[in-house]
C-alpha cells in the first residue's frame, strides 16, 4: 500500500556503510578497550586471551582506574528476584582483563571490549557494583574517554560512533540566559512575547477558553489524522478569508499540524515525495535559521534570493525581483507572510503584488510562512495581504499558519498546513496522501491547543477579546520601537536607527555586526543573536534604558 | 459545464436586477469569479497532479462503515481505545481532577518546551518504566526525550537510526502494528523484514521461527519488540521466553526497539508490565523504548510519550541527545505540552498517582472479565474450536483465529 502511495525514491536516501562498521564491531581488543583494526596493543592476540576467573572479592567498583582496564568488579548481587530463576538470565563473561589488577574482571569487559550477560560463559550474577569507571589507556590506539567519561560498563555500543551534532544558536542562548547570574541580564533573543514587566503573557481570551473547554468535559478520544474539518476551515478563512473563492469552491486541503514548525515540515514532505516540480526551495536573505534544517531533513535543495538589503536596512525589491526571476522555473519559493524573521522588513503591497505577478509567470510554487497573523499590525487582513493576493492571482499557495505568537500558544504546538489547489479532486487526493505521511510521523496531532483555537476563532466575543489584546500587544512593541529609537538619538547617536521603527513585528535587525553582538552579550548581559537581531518583545520600559545605553557604547 | 450554468444563473439574476447599483456589483463580481477560475486553470498541469487518491487503511475504513451503519446492533471492536461497560469512552477521573487543577493554577503558561521535552516529566517517564532501582537511571546512563505519544517516539527514534547510525534494515513480528512499517520506511529506512511471531496452527508463538529469524538477520538491524499486550495478537512471551530472545540480540548484536504503548493497562500492575523492559536493562543491553500514555492515561489525543534510550557511555548519550535535538527542531521544534502536564502532576502526587493506579486497574479488570466471559458464552454455544486463547492473551486485543471471510 505504501509502494503505491510513493515513489520508490523517496525510500532510498541515506548512506549505508555495513562493512566498516562490521569490522570495527568483530575486532574488540580485550585488554584495552580499543575498537582499533590495527590491534596495536596486540589485544587481541591468543595468549592475551581473557581468562575465566572464579568470582572474587568486589571492591567499589565505581572507582576510576587509571591504567588498568577494568573488567567490573563487586559483590554478588542478592537480589533474589524472580528473574534470577531464568537459565543464563544475567550471568555474565567471564574474563580477566590484567592481571596486575586486583579485582575482580569476572564481569564484563571495559567499556569497548566485549559482550555483557551470556550463558555460554557461566559466571556469576550481575550486581549493582559491577561497573567498570574507566577504560584503560595504554598504548592502544581507539577511543580515548576523558575522566568524565563515566563508562560504566560492556562493550562498545551502537552509539559509540556518533560525533556530536551542531547546536541551535537561539536555544543556546536561552540556556546561556537562564545560566547567568548577573542581575542586569536582558533576554532579547529567543522570540516569545513578553509583557512590559518582562513576564510571559497568556491571552485572556485563552483563560477563559480554558475554563470554557473544562466545562465542557471533552472526551480526549483520537481525532482524525488532519485534525477536525472544523479547526482546519476556520485556520484557512483566517488566513486567506472567509468569501475566498478556494474555501468557497473547495479546492484547497488543509491539515492540522505541529504548529509552523510542523506545518513547514508537512509541506516539505509532501514536495519532496509528491511535487513533479523541481525540489529545490528559495529562501530571503536571511530568513528564519530553522528553516534550511526543516527542507533539509526532508530532503530538499535549498537556496536563497535576496530580501534584505544590509545598506538602507530596508527590502532589497530589486535584487529580490532580479534573484526571482532567475529561479528555475516549478521551484519552491519561500516567503515570509508578514512580520519577517528576522529582519522585520517587510515588502509595501504595491511590492507583494507584483512579486505575485512575477511568481505566476515564472511558475514557481509559493510556499508562505505566516506566523505573526494579527501580531505584526494587529489587524488579521492586513498581515494576510500577501497570501490573499498570491491567491487572487491564481498562485497555488502553500502555507503553514503557527498561532504560537498571535494566541501564546508556544507550547501547545497549534498549527496548520494548507494547499490551494487547482480542483477540489485534487485537493482530496493530496488531502489522502498528507494522512499516510503524517500517520507515519506522529498518526495524529494534539488536541488541546487546537480546542483553544477553535473555542477562540468561532466564538464572536472571544474573538473580540483576542483582536483587542492583539491590538495592544501590536501597539506596545510599535511604541516600544519609538522608545528605543528615540533613546538611541537622545544619547548622541551617529548612527542611524530609522529602520527600527521601520521594521514590524516581533523582530528587528539592528545591523549590529557580530562582533558588536558578542560584545553585548558578553560585557554587558544582553543576550542576542550573532546576526544582530533582537526581539522586541523582550524590550520593556524598565530595560530600554539600559539596553539603548548599550548598543550606544557598542557602536560609538 | 460550469461555465455553462454559472452563465445561465448570471442571465437570471441579471433579468431580476432591480436598478443599477446592484447590476454592476453583479457584473463587478462575476467578472472576478471568472478572472479567478481563469487564473486557476490556465496553467493547466499541476505540481501535484497525482491522479491517484490514496485509498485510507483498514481501520480507517472500518470505522467509516460502522459510522454509516443505521443498524442499531452495530458493535465496534475496531479501533483501540478503552471503552466503559457501556460501550462509552471513559475519560480517567484522575485526568480531570488534574485538568482542572492545572486550569485553576494562574501560574500555568504556555512557553515553549525544551526540545527534548519538561525535563520533569521525562524523568518521571523514565522512572516509571524502568523503575526505581534502575541501575541505569542512577548510573545516568538514560537518555529520555519527551515524544508526540508513542507514534511519535518511534518516528524520531527511527530517523535517529537511519540518518545518524545508518541503519537501513528493521525487524517487526509478523503480525505487527500495521503503523510500524510506516514509520519507519518514511524514516528512511528501507529494507522491512518480519520475523515469525503468531502460529495460527497452535495459536501461540512461533518461537522457533522467531529466533531463528532473528539468528539470520544482519547485524546492523533494528528489531522491533512490543514490551507487553502484543497489538494485533495479545499474546506476549513469557519470562524464558524472553531470556532467549535476549540471548539471541545479544549474540548477534542486534539493536532492540521496544514499543510499550500498553504499561500498567495489560495485567493492572505497572511493574509486571514493565518487567520486559527492566529485564532488557538488567542483561546490560544497550536499547530504545518507545513509551505512550495514550491508553494508560486515556490520553490518546493528548500525544504523550517518551523515547528512552539506555545507552552504556555518557558521551555517547550526551552525542545522541544532540543529534535527537536537532531531528526535533527540523520536525517540529519542540513537543506539545499540555498532555505531558497532566501526566507529570499525577506521577509527581502520590495521591494522584494512587489513584491513576486504581483507574488503570479498573480498565484492565474489565479488559479481563471480558475475555472470560466472551469465552465462557462461546463455548457455552459449543462454537466449534478452542476459544483457550481468548484469555490467554492480554491486553487490548485478541486475534480471535477467525479468518477473513
Amino acid at each position: 500500500m505504501i509502494g503505491k502511495a510513493f515513489k520508490l525514491s523517496a525510500f532510498s536516501r541515506g548512506t549505508f556503510w555495513p562493512i566498516f562498521f562490521e569490522i570495527r564491531t568483530t575486532l574488540p581488543c580485550f585488554q584495552c578497550s580499543s575498537f582499533s583494526s590495527s590491534r596495536k596493543c596486540g589485544g587481541n592476540d591468543s595468549k592475551n586471551k581473557p581468562e575465566r576467573k572464579k568470582k572474587g572479592g568486589g571492591s567499589d567498583s565505581k572507582k576510576t582506574h587509571s591504567k588498568d582496564v577494568c573488567g567490573g568488579g563487586g559483590k554478588p548481587n542478592k537480589d533474589k528476584s524472580s528473574e534470577g530463576k531464568l537459565k543464563g538470565e544475567i550471568y555474565t563473561k567471564g574474563t580477566s582483563i590484567n592481571k596486575e589488577c586486583k579485582k575482580d574482571y569476572k564481569l564484563g569487559i571495559s567499556e569497548d571490549c566485549g559482550r555483557l550477560g551470556s550463558s555460554k560463559y557461566g559466571g556469576r550474577k550481575l550486581t549493582s557494583a559491577d561497573i567498570c569507571a574507566t577504560v584503560g589507556q595504554r598504548s592502544c590506539p581507539g577511543s580515548k574517554p576523558t575522566k568524565d567519561d563515566k563508562v560504566i560498563k560492556g562493550k562498545k555500543g551502537w552509539w559509540s560512533d556518533v560525533e556530536m551534532g551542531p547546536p541551535d544558536a537561539i536555544l543556546g542562548l536561552t540556556e546561556a540566559f537562564n545560566r547567568s547570574k548577573d542581575d542586569r541580564k536582558v533576554n532579547v533573543g529567543v522570540g516569545a512575547y513578553r509583557d512590559d514587566n518582562g513576564e510571559p503573557y497568556v491571552f485572556s481570551c485563552i483563560r477563559e477558553a480554558e475554563k470554557r473547554l473544562l466545562a465542557k468535559a471533552l472526551n480526549k478520544e483520537y481525532i482524525p489524522i488532519v485534525g477536525t474539518v472544523e479547526f482546519c476551515k476556520l485556520c484557512v478563512e483566517l488566513a486567506l478569508g472567509e468569501g475566498s473563492p478556494p474555501i468557497k469552491n473547495g479546492n484547497y486541503c488543509a491539515a492540522q499540524a505541529l504548529s509552523g514548525t510542523g506545518a513547514l515540515r508537512i509541506g516539505a514532505e509532501v514536495i519532496q515525495r509528491l511535487s513533479n516540480g523541481n525540489k529545490e526551495i528559495f529562501f530571503p536573505t536571511p530568513t528564519w535559521g530553522n528553516h534550511a534544517r526543516v527542507f533539509t531533513h526532508a530532503g530538499l535543495k535549498i537556496n536563497k534570493y535576496r530580501h534584505y538589503d544590509e545598506k538602507t536596512n530596508s527590502f532589497d525589491y530589486d535584487g529580490s525581483l532580479q534573484d526571482i526571476e532567475k529561479i528555475p522555473e516549478s521551484s519552491v519559493v519561500l516567503f515570509h507572510a508578514c512580520a519577517h524573521n528576522p529582519t522585520g522588513v517587510d515588502p509595501p503591497q504595491k511590492q507583494w503584488e507584483s512579486l505575485s505577478k512575477l511568481v505566476k509567470q515564472k511558475n514557481l510554487l509559493s510556499f508562505f510562512d505566516m506566523a505573526y497573523q494579527g501580531f505584526a499590525t494587529g489587524d488579521f487582513n492586513n498581515d494576510a495581504f500577501a497570501p490573499r493576493q498570491f491567491v487572487k492571482d491564481g498562485n497555488q499557495i502553500m502555507l503553514a499558519q503557527s498561532f504560537a505568537k498571535n494566541l501564546g500558544l508556544y507550547g501547545e504546538r497549534v498549527g496548520c498546513f494548507s494547499i490551494v489547489t487547482s480542483s477540489k479532486e485534487e485537493a482530496e487526493s493530496l488531502l489522502s496522501q498528507i494522512k499516510i505521511i503524517i500517520r507515519g510521523m506522529y498518526s495524529s496531532p494534539p488536541i488541546h491547543g487546537q480546542r483553544l483555537v477553535a473555542e477562540v476563532l468561532k466564538d464572536p466575543e472571544l474573538r473580540c477579546i483576542w483582536e483587542c489584546e492583539l491590538g495592544a500587544i501590536s501597539s506596545r512593541i510599535i511604541k516600544i520601537r519609538k522608545d528605543l529609537r528615540q533613546k538611541l538619538e537622545a544619547l548622541g547617536s551617529k548612527k542611524d536607527w530609522k529602520h527600527i521603527t521601520d521594521q514590524i513585528g516581533m523582530f528587528c535587525f539592528t545591523g549590529l555586526t557580530e562582533e558588536q553582538a558578542v560584545r553585548l552579550t558578553k560585557e554587558f548581559e544582553i543576550y542576542l543573536t550573532k546576526n544582530g537581531r533582537i526581539s522586541m518583545a523582550g524590550v520593556t520600559s524598565k530595560n530600554v534604558d539600559y539596553i539603548a545605553k548599550c548598543m550606544h557604547e557598542v557602536t560609538k | 459545464m460550469g461555465y455553462l450554468y454559472h452563465g445561465l444563473l448570471l442571465i437570471y439574476a441579471i433579468s431580476i436586477c432591480k436598478n443599477k447599483v446592484s447590476l454592476y456589483k453583479l457584473l463587478s463580481n462575476s467578472l472576478s469569479w471568472i478572472l479567478y477560475r481563469t487564473n486557476m486553470e490556465s496553467s493547466g498541469e499541476s505540481k501535484f497532479d497525482t491522479n491517484c487518491v490514496v485509498e485510507a487503511n483498514e481501520i480507517a475504513r472500518l470505522r467509516a462503515a460502522y459510522f454509516a451503519d443505521t443498524n442499531r446492533n452495530k458493535v465496534d471492536l475496531i479501533v483501540g481505545a478503552y471503552r466503559d461497560d457501556n460501550g462509552n469512552l471513559w475519560p480517567l477521573p484522575v485526568v480531570r481532577k488534574v485538568e482542572e487543577e492545572i486550569v485553576k493554577d494562574t501560574t500555568q503558561d504556555y512557553e515553549y518546551l525544551r526540545a527534548l521535552g519538561d525535563e520533569s516529566f521525562t524523568s518521571a517517564a523514565s522512572r516509571l518504566l524502568l523503575g526505581g532501582e534502575s541501575m541505569a537511571i542512577t548510573e545516568e546512563r538514560v537518555a529520555s526525550i519527551q515524544s508526540v505519544s508513542g507514534t511519535g517516539a518511534l518516528w524520531i527514534g527511527a530517523k535517529y537510526l537511519s540518518s545518524v547510525l545508518n541503519y537501513n534494515t528493521f525487524y517487526m513480528s509478523s503480525p505487527t502494528w500495521n503503523n510500524h512499517r510506516s514509520i519507519f520506511e518514511c524514516s528512511g529506512l528501507t529494507d522491512a523484514r518480519e520475523y515469525r511471531y503468531w502460529d495460527p496452527a497452535t495459536r501461540s508463538i512461533d518461537m522457533e521461527g522467531l529466533l531463528e529469524d532473528l539468528r539470520n538477520a544482519p547485524k546492523k538491524s533494528v528489531i522491533i519488540l512490543q514490551a507487553c499486550s502484543h497489538n494485533p495478537t495479545g499474546l506476549d512471551p513469557t519470562r524464558h521466553q524472553w531470556s532467549q530472545i535476549v540471548d539471541v540480540l545479544e549474540e548477534r548484536g542486534l539493536l532492540p526497539l521496544l514499543d510499550c504503548a500498553y504499561q500498567g493497562f495489560a495485567s493492572g500492575d505497572i511493574h509486571q508490565d514493565a518487567w520486559t523492559v527492566r529485564y532488557f536493562e538488567k542483561r546490560g543491553l544497550e536499547f530504545m523504548c518507545a513509551q505512550s500514555f495514550a491508553k494508560n492515561m486515556g490520553l490518546y489525543s493528548e500525544r504523550v510519550g517518551c523515547l528512552i534510550a539506555v545507552i552504556n557511555n555518557k558521551r555517547c548519550l550526551l552525542q545522541y541527545l544532540n543529534h535527537m535535538e536537532n531531528i526535533v527542531r527540523s520536525a517540529y521544534c519542540n513537543p506539545p505540552k499540555h498532555g505531558c502536564q497532566i501526566v507529570l502532576r499525577i506521577l509527581q502526587s502520590s495521591e494522584h498517582f494512587q489513584e491513576w493506579i486504581e483507574n488503570v486497574a479498573t480498565m484492565s479488570k474489565r479488559v479481563k472479565r471480558v475475555r472470560r466471559e466472551l469465552q465462557e458464552r462461546l463455548e457455552s454455544l459449543e462454537t466449534p474450536g478452542n476459544w483457550n486463547h481468548i484469555t490467554q492473551q492480554i491486553g487490548m486485543f485478541s486475534y480471535t483465529g477467525l479468518t477473513c471471510k
